[in-house]
């Protein structure tokens, strides 16, 4: 077990990073969970103009800024997805990267919005029969018939997991590259509608066909923030937070794109400074208790 | 936390009172990260609210009767009748006020 940082950020982008060297000029110690290419939304931005001291740069330049900036500043990015956050009461338990285990008494969610929208049914069959995690729920399916879409070649492991436990696996690329799975496994190249059920799962509607299956596993590259952490209160798509950036779980505050429009670089930046604040003042006022020491 | 062993065993504790069972398995990451929470939930209810375990892969029939297809599962039992089901990992705040609902 890793020992337990102060604060853990999961992102990096403009709140993330704003977050992440506010936390470093407060001397606590973190972990930045992103990538050293910081945004793909920033890196892709034309021209942004209303970037306070930045007219006339493209999201590349600016990223090339952050990056000196936090160069500068000695910050480094783990470069480890962040799979699922559990609010353990004092402090928070990070899944990453290849299932290893990070603690943090404090967590950021900058994350931005690239989780897209849910399935027709999705939301009404999770639990019954739609899941999010082949290792969770695997074990469930033995000698069943089990149906998944990847948004990722990351999850033909996932896949070929799958095929090891459960009778029949239909899989469902959502990518154009290769796929090398399983033999067992049945390859299917279509384009997902609705999930259809009666108290559970039935069937996947796609396009051209139907696929009746027992389960069904919905595998994307970044999940919906109410996955990532399990009880965390959302407004619509997005985490509520208040004027503090705080969420409903204690120690955990959300910045940037994640809790709301407008979607505006200077405004994740802006989220990214308070909620770093906020986060130092619980972690200070959890010492000043004599709790949240290592 | 009070594993069941057998069906039997299930219907007699859970025929009287509040009881929260987790539905769970050996092999499953969020269902480990669920277990001290649960142990602390049932400290705090002592003498209110009794917390089982089921093993679905030791009872499968069970889970099967319950509709268990993603794990953990709490389900919440009054009287051995089930209120209200939870899917996935909870934090403490949740599983207490579920519970309080209940007493």
């Amino acid at each position: 077990m890793n020992d337990r940082v102060d604060i853990a950020i999961i992102g990096s982008g403009p709140a993330g990073l704003s977050a992440a060297l506010n936390v470093k000029i407060r001397k606590k110690n973190f972990i930045v969970f992103g990538s050293n290419s910081l945004s793909t939304k920033l890196e892709k931005a034309h021209e942004i103009n209303n970037y306070l001291g930045f007219y006339g740069k493209s999201g590349a330049e600016i990223k090339d800024e952050f990056l000196k900036h936090i160069e500068a500043m000695d910050i480094v990015i783990t470069e480890e997805k962040v799979n699922m956050i559990y609010a353990m009461g004092d402090y928070y338990s990070i899944m990453a990267g290849d299932n290893k285990m990070y603690e943090a008494t404090s967590v950021i969610i900058a994350t931005g919005v690239n989780f897209g929208k849910p399935l027709p049914g999705e939301e009404v069959f999770l639990g019954k029969g739609v899941s999010y995690c082949a290792t969770c729920d695997a074990g469930l399916y033995k000698g069943k018939v089990v149906t998944v879409i990847g948004y990722n070649k990351k999850e033909e492991e996932e896949v070929n997991f799958l095929a090891s436990v459960a009778e029949k696996v239909y899989y469902i690329p959502m990518y154009k590259e290769e796929v090398n799975v399983s033999e067992s496994v049945e390859i299917v190249r279509d384009v997902p509608v609705s999930i259809v059920g009666e108290q559970k799962v039935n069937y996947l509607k796609l396009k051209n066909s139907e696929i009746e299956t027992d389960g069904l596993f919905i595998l994307r590259e970044s999940v919906a923030p109410s996955q990532l952490v399990p009880g965390l209160e959302l407004e619509g798509q997005h985490i509520a937070v208040d004027r503090k950036m705080k969420t409903n779980l204690p120690g955990l505050f959300a910045a940037g794109d994640i809790v709301g429009t407008p979607y505006q670089y200077i405004k994740s930046a802006g989220e990214g400074n308070i909620a770093a604040l906020s986060a130092v003042s619980y972690i200070d006022e959890l010492r000043r208790k004599g709790r949240g020491e290592k | 936390m009070r594993e069941i062993n057998s069906r039997e065993e299930f219907e007699q504790v859970t025929s009287g009172s509040v009881v929260m069972v987790d539905f769970f398995a050996h092999w499953c990451e969020p269902c480990k990260m669920l277990s001290p929470i649960l142990e602390e939930v049932e400290k705090e209810f002592e003498g209110q609210l009794q917390i089982v375990k089921v093993d679905v892969d030791k009872l499968g029939e069970l889970a099967q009767a319950y509709g268990i297809t993603n794990i953990p599962a709490i389900c919440m039992l009054v009287d051995g009748k089930q209120q209200e089901m939870m899917v996935g990992f909870k934090p403490k705040v949740i599983l207490k006020s579920s519970a309080e609902k209940y007493l």
